[in-house]
Parts: C-alpha cells; sequence; structure tokens
C-alpha cells in the first residue's frame, strides 16, 4: 500500500510531510474559528431533530430504538457555536447518564453518536452503533446477491436508438 | 411542443411542466464561456460570450426572486474560466451581496475554476467573501497533461500543481476535482496520491462519462476502486482521514439505505444553470455550446419549459427494465439526468459503464467500512446525516454527527 504510493510518491510524501503539520496547526486554528462563526442555521426545520434523516432504514432504526430501549436525549440549542458542552467523552458513556446535549443547530453539532428519530435524538453507545453497523451491512450484502446488470450489447442498442 | 412529448417529460421525468414552482436552491452561474484551455472532455462549448453586467443583475434577481425563501441558495461560478472575468466576477459578487433579499446565513458562494489563474488579489477577494473554491485537476502530470492544455496546445500541470499549493495557503479550504477518462483509468490511484501529496483533504472523482468506456475498463474498475478504498484505509489508520467522494458518498447512501429524494438529481426542478445570454439549463453539465440548442429549458425572462426536455425522454417507463428489479437501486445513481444524458442519449436511460461502476463502488464501499470499523470502531455514523466530509475534518472515532 504504502510503496505504491510512491510513483509520485517522493515528491508527493516529501510535500506531504512538510505541509502536515503546517495543515494541522492551520485547520486546528481555522476550526477554533469556525466554532465561533458558526450561526444559528436559518433553515433550521431542515436538519434538526424533525427531519428524518434514516429515509430508508427508518423502519429499522425504530425497532432497534425500541429492542434498545433507548431514551431521547434532551437537546439544548446553543447560539453562537458553543458545541456540545462536555460532549467530548460521550461516544463511550451511557445514554441514560446524558440529560443534556448542546446543539448548536449546524450539521456535525452533536459531538457524540447518536441517531434521529421520529423528532427525537437518541444518543448511542460504541456497541449499539456497533450493532446498527453490522445490521445495515448484512442487509446490504444480501441485497449485493439479487442486482441486475445493463449490458454492454444494451447500451449499443440504447445509443443507436437516441442516434436512430 | 404537441401535448404527448409535455406529458412524457411530466411523466417520466415526474417533475413540474413549468415554471418554477419548485423553487430552486442550486444556481450554477456561468459569467463566461471563455476559457484558456482547451481540454478535450469539456461540455462546455467555448466562445468569446461573455455575461453583461445588465444580464447579470437580471440573472441575480432572477435567483433571489425564485430560490426559497428560507433554505440555503447555493450560487457557483462557472464558465469557462471564471477567473479570465475577474472583475466580472467582483462586480456579480456585489450585486448578490447587496440584493434586498440577500441573507448571508443563507446564501453559500462557490467557484469552479481550472487553477491556472490566482493571485495575492484574487485570494484576498474569495476570502473576504467567503466564496468556496473548487480546482479542477485531473492529477499528475501525466495525466493532467493529457487532456487539460491551453488553447495552444501547452501543458498546465507545473502552474496548476503551483497554485494548488498557494492555494492551500491563502484559502481556509480546497476542493479538488479529478475526471477520468478510459486512458487515464488505470492511474486513478496515482491522481489520489499526488492530490494527497499536495496536501489536498477533499477530492473529488468523477468520470468522463461522455467517453467511449468499453467491457474492458468496466471490467478493471473493481480493482481501480479498490486500489481507492486501500488508499483510504490506510489514511485513516494512519489518522489522516481524506474524502474522497466516489467513497465517501457511497458510504453515506449505504449507511442510510439510500438516496434520499433531495439528493437525487433535481435538474430544471432543485437546480439549474444559467448561461451568459439568460439561458436556462437543468444542470450545470449540460450548458453545452449555451446557444439554446438540445438542453435549454427557458430563460430568465421566460422561466423554465420541462418539455424543452421531452426529446431527451426515452420512452417505455422512467428507467431501465434492469435497473426496476434491481436491489441496489435506490443505493445507485440512476437518477443522474446529465450522466445518462451523455451515456445515452436520454435523461432517463442508464448506461452499462454506470452500472458497473455504481456495482464495483458499493461493493469497494461495504468492504471499506467493513475493515475499518473492525479496527476503529464507530466510524460512519455522521455520514446518516449526509455530511460524510466531517471525517476529513475532524476527529474520527465517531464523535461528530
Amino acid at each position: 500500500m504504502t510503496g505504491s504510493r510512491l510513483p509520485h510518491g517522493e515528491v508527493g510524501q516529501k510535500l506531504n510531510q512538510r505541509k502536515k503539520e503546517k495543515q494541522r496547526v492551520a485547520e486546528n486554528e481555522r476550526k477554533q474559528i469556525m466554532t465561533i462563526q458558526i450561526p444559528i442555521q436559518y433553515d433550521f426545520h431542515h436538519f434538526f431533530p424533525g427531519k428524518q434523516l434514516l429515509w430508508f432504514n427508518s423502519k429499522m432504526v425504530g425497532e432497534l430504538v425500541a429492542s434498545m430501549k433507548l431514551v431521547p436525549a434532551q437537546v439544548n440549542i446553543v447560539a453562537g457555536g458553543l458545541r456540545a458542552a462536555g460532549a467530548e467523552n460521550m461516544a463511550g458513556a451511557a445514554p441514560a447518564a446524558l440529560s443534556a446535549v448542546a446543539y448548536d443547530g449546524s450539521h456535525g453539532g452533536i459531538r457524540a453518536l447518536h441517531l434521529h428519530f421520529n423528532n427525537q435524538i437518541y444518543i448511542l453507545t460504541d456497541k449499539q452503533w456497533a450493532d446498527i453497523s453490522q445490521k445495515i451491512l448484512t442487509d446490504v450484502k444480501a441485497k449485493m446477491n439479487n442486482i441486475k446488470e445493463i449490458s454492454f450489447e444494451e447500451g449499443v442498442i440504447l445509443a443507436s436508438m437516441f442516434e436512430g | 411542443m404537441s401535448a404527448t412529448p409535455a406529458r412524457a417529460a411530466h411523466v417520466i421525468l415526474k417533475i413540474p411542466l413549468n415554471n418554477l414552482g419548485s423553487r430552486p436552491r442550486t444556481y450554477t452561474l456561468s459569467i463566461t464561456n471563455r476559457c484558456n484551455l482547451a481540454c478535450t472532455y469539456c461540455y462546455v462549448v467555448k466562445s468569446p460570450t461573455t455575461m453583461t453586467l445588465t444580464m447579470a443583475r437580471r440573472a441575480v434577481d432572477f435567483i433571489f426572486q425564485h430560490a426559497p425563501p428560507k433554505s440555503h441558495l447555493d450560487i457557483g461560478f462557472f464558465g469557462g474560466e471564471p477567473l479570465l472575468e475577474f472583475p466580472l466576477l467582483q462586480s456579480i459578487t456585489d450585486m448578490i451581496e447587496n440584493h434586498p433579499a440577500y441573507d448571508p446565513g443563507r446564501v453559500i458562494l462557490s467557484l469552479t475554476t481550472n487553477g491556472t489563474i490566482f493571485s495575492d488579489e484574487i485570494a484576498a477577494f474569495l476570502n473576504a467573501h467567503a466564496i468556496r473554491v473548487c480546482v479542477s485537476c485531473d492529477g499528475p502530470a501525466h495525466v493532467q497533461n493529457l487532456f487539460r492544455r491551453t488553447s495552444a496546445g501547452k501543458d498546465t500541470s507545473a502552474v496548476v500543481e503551483r497554485n494548488l499549493l498557494a492555494m492551500q495557503q491563502a484559502l481556509p479550504a480546497v476542493l479538488v476535482n479529478a475526471v477520468y477518462h478510459p486512458q487515464t483509468l488505470r492511474f486513478l490511484p496515482d491522481t489520489l496520491d499526488y492530490l494527497s501529496g499536495l496536501g489536498l483533504r477533499q477530492i473529488y472523482l468523477n468520470p468522463d462519462f461522455s467517453a467511449r468506456w468499453s467491457r474492458q475498463e468496466a471490467q478493471e474498475l473493481p480493482a481501480v476502486y479498490r486500489a481507492l478504498g486501500e488508499r483510504y484505509i490506510a489514511w485513516y489508520l494512519e489518522d489522516d482521514p481524506h474524502f474522497i467522494s466516489l467513497l465517501d458518498t457511497k458510504i453515506a447512501v449505504l449507511v442510510r439505505g439510500g438516496y434520499r429524494p433531495l439528493e437525487r438529481c433535481q435538474m430544471g426542478t432543485g437546480e439549474l444553470a444559467i448561461t451568459p445570454d439568460g439561458g436556462l439549463y437543468p444542470c450545470g453539465r449540460l450548458i453545452g455550446s449555451g446557444t439554446g440548442k438540445e438542453f435549454r429549458i427557458g430563460t430568465i425572462e421566460s422561466g423554465v419549459d420541462m418539455t424543452q426536455l421531452a426529446p431527451r425522454c426515452a420512452p417505455g417507463g422512467e428507467q431501465n427494465p434492469e435497473c426496476a428489479d434491481c436491489s441496489l437501486k435506490d443505493c445507485c445513481m440512476t437518477w443522474c439526468g446529465c450522466s445518462n444524458a451523455f451515456m445515452t442519449g436520454y435523461v432517463n436511460r442508464v448506461g452499462p459503464f454506470l452500472c458497473a461502476s455504481e456495482r464495483a463502488l458499493i461493493q469497494i464501499s461495504m468492504e471499506v467500512i467493513t475493515e475499518l470499523e473492525r479496527q476503529l470502531g464507530p466510524l460512519f455514523l455522521h455520514h446518516l446525516s449526509g455530511e460524510p466530509q466531517w471525517n476529513s475534518r475532524e476527529e474520527r472515532k465517531g464523535k461528530t454527527l
């Protein structure tokens, strides 16, 4: 893997190494700037809890929410980009321990594993996400067994239809 | 236009016949057809035509008149090469920002450039007006110079590379878009290495759908995409995640269970392109000559008439019969009207290359999710919300959504 990155790599890697640290410092600075500049979004309903994020998987998520006995989180909307106070370590926390989640109204505003479902936000543990992820992948794998192909012969027919 | 094709467009595309009741919120503003390059695959026919200030004013009024009042509004400067008309771009930005309906909280400005023109003055302007920049660069010199040459036939790699480095120093974020072609498909991993080596972390990869892709290239796709997946995984493990459009968007779709309605092609309804003469097109890729042929669906005076697309709708159903029965149809880009039009002539007929590409991408993306979550734990939850770029910007381990 690393070796195959070398064709441009000698130039690329040197540039990469030189720039990497500089970029991270700059990125951290930008993040800090961005963090205090993010306004409450105008099209709030577009993605706040009411928005159904799991369009296709909503049935599955509903079942998971019920079977995992997830408790909706209380969400505080925070203006000015104050991100998820105290949420840095929430990924591994038990959902019941989380009484409130600060939210700045932007995508990426909640710094914890969570799901949106039926106008509620549910905080997840790593294990709960792993279970969901596994189920999603299992479903996709099952679908891979029933795919159809558009053949190149079909492509020729389509092209001739149009040209004709 | 007879009633029959009008109905065909209405039924097949499932869109209003006209006339902006749908309130598009993504606009491509093609301010000039001039370009200093003559890329062989470019879908815009070059000419000296440039938008006048009067037309620009009307175009800006049109956008604010028809955009949804409370939603994000994306306005992208496009061409030709828009930076050839930098003073005009400045004037139009001024018009937008001083429009009575302008709201800085919801208007997002962007610029697509070929990367050959950049200066401190341009950087200062782009920063002052928070204009996002996407640079077209196909990869290292042997790839970039193959198709992306000046109108005089000169190489462009050196100047674009220099400007990409300068842009990253001067701008808060630089996106890059690389087009791959049957002749350059096998170099795609090299392209990724090259762009990463330059420090770029938000990398868009797009096939040239207008090219003649053969069965042979389709058979090569899984190996090429797998090489991209290996890099994607390696960079995650090095704690340096990259956003790679081909993989991240497909991972997002897989995690969510399919494309959501607003993610699908909204040509002419959610999205419009405006040409220098005020012509309306369903998508920036379909501007073509911009002279009223083929895909023009109206003008800023007349509004949108989607029946103009009727000749581009194949009879016999909304999509290929194979797609209707395919178990992956919800996760496949069959809906991309411009890609379809380039491949088959019809906006509602998918070509075999797209089918092969999507199948390969879904397979590789699934492998990537499996491997990375096995090693790193929760990782792709944020992809649920349609923000796969977060991985390249924030700490990993699923702490963001």
